[in-house]
């Protein structure tokens, strides 16, 4: 099925379970590691797809085929991912950075984390970052999305994408320089 | 149209459960049409519940006056006063001398014991031990009256008497 055939399915009432699980086949493995890098650890990663893909079935009707399908799911995972987080942090009563130390030492005795040192130090780096800066280092270093698919994604300027992931680019290298 | 997947998880150290990607669709799908169908929740209502939903207004209760305690307690103070005064009004006629007695209706014995009794114990019946000084302040008092005031207390006197006497 293609992509403009799921959403006429979806936003039309027809075949909706089979256009849904096409849908869910199609971007599921993309998404969850955009979420995953993230909320890190895989549990909560489980979590945050399933209400993205919620959002995206209740949503469905009002997406207009301004910017791709895929840039507006993105876009949804992202907030949902970060609205994840806060609500994590509110729970556990921690502030956010304290959040995301907690959630970078927990890394470390996770079973479904098998990095090295280096990529621990890395993650421990990026855990430092602001979140706009957090958000583009993930999107270009992990995922190797082009500037133009970010800035349809984020809603910024190409140039200012790049000049975030410069500034995070030179903080992560002095943080793993320093340690 | 599949996306391909830029994802370098090589370099991010992550890994998912053996054939997570595989189970997911249908799960996912099952998971996400269920919780998007229902309320945001949670809460489920039995079938046709709205649609046989109805409600009766409650009987009208009589109402009933509320008396404050504050306007109790007033309420209770003057009963019993008034209470009080009745029941006295009944018991006066016990408390008050008869005025219809007579010597006659006197015991005898009752008289003579009190006369014993008063001759025996003078001095409880004199309010005065020394009758001189009595003498000495009624004379004082005549000395001080005026003869125009004493005529006039006379002259008062025989016409009160006068008008009894008619």
């Amino acid at each position: 099925m293609k992509e403009n055939e799921i959403i006429e399915h979806l936003q039309k009432g027809t075949k909706t379970d089979e256009a849904f699980q096409a849908l869910i086949s199609e971007h599921k493995v993309r998404l969850y590691w955009h979420i995953r890098t993230i909320v890190k650890l895989h549990e909560d990663t489980d979590d945050v797809l399933q209400n993205t893909f919620i959002k995206v079935f209740k949503n469905i009707k009002t997406f207009k085929g301004d910017s791709k399908l895929f840039s507006w799911m993105y876009r949804i995972a992202t907030n949902e991912s970060i609205t994840f987080l806060n609500k994590k942090a509110k729970k556990m009563k921690l502030s956010d950075q304290e959040l995301n130390d907690f959630l970078i030492d927990s890394l470390e005795s996770d079973v479904y984390f098998e990095g090295s040192e280096i990529q621990l130090q890395l993650q421990k780096a990026i855990d430092r970052l602001p979140q706009q800066q957090k958000t583009v280092f993930n999107m270009r270093y992990f995922e190797d999305i082009p500037y133009e698919e970010m800035s349809e994604i984020l809603g910024s300027s190409v140039g200012a994408l790049k000049s975030n992931y410069h500034h995070a680019r030179k903080k992560v290298e002095k943080f793993l320089k320093q340690d | 149209m599949k996306h391909k997947s830029h994802i370098n998880t090589s370099k991010l150290g992550f890994k998912v459960p053996e054939g997570y990607f595989d189970s997911i669709d249908q799960t996912m799908a099952c998971k996400v049409k269920s919780k998007s169908e229902n309320s945001d929740f949670g809460y489920r209502v039995p079938e046709s519940y709205f649609n046989d939903f109805s409600l009766s207004a409650p009987p009208k209760e009589s109402t009933s006056k509320v008396i404050k305690l504050k306007e109790l307690s007033r309420w209770v103070a003057a009963a019993s006063i008034l209470a009080f005064a009745v029941l006295s009004a009944l018991h006066i006629d016990d408390i008050s001398p008869d005025e219809n007695l007579q010597f006659s209706d006197l015991d005898r014995d009752m008289i003579e014991d009190y006369l014993d009794y008063t001759m025996e114990n003078p001095e409880e019946f004199i309010e005065y031990e020394n009758t001189s000084s009595i003498n000495t302040i009624i004379n004082d008092n005549i000395v001080n009256l005026k003869n125009n005031d004493i005529l006039e207390y006379l002259n008062d006197e025989i016409e009160d008497q006068d008008f009894e006497n008619e």
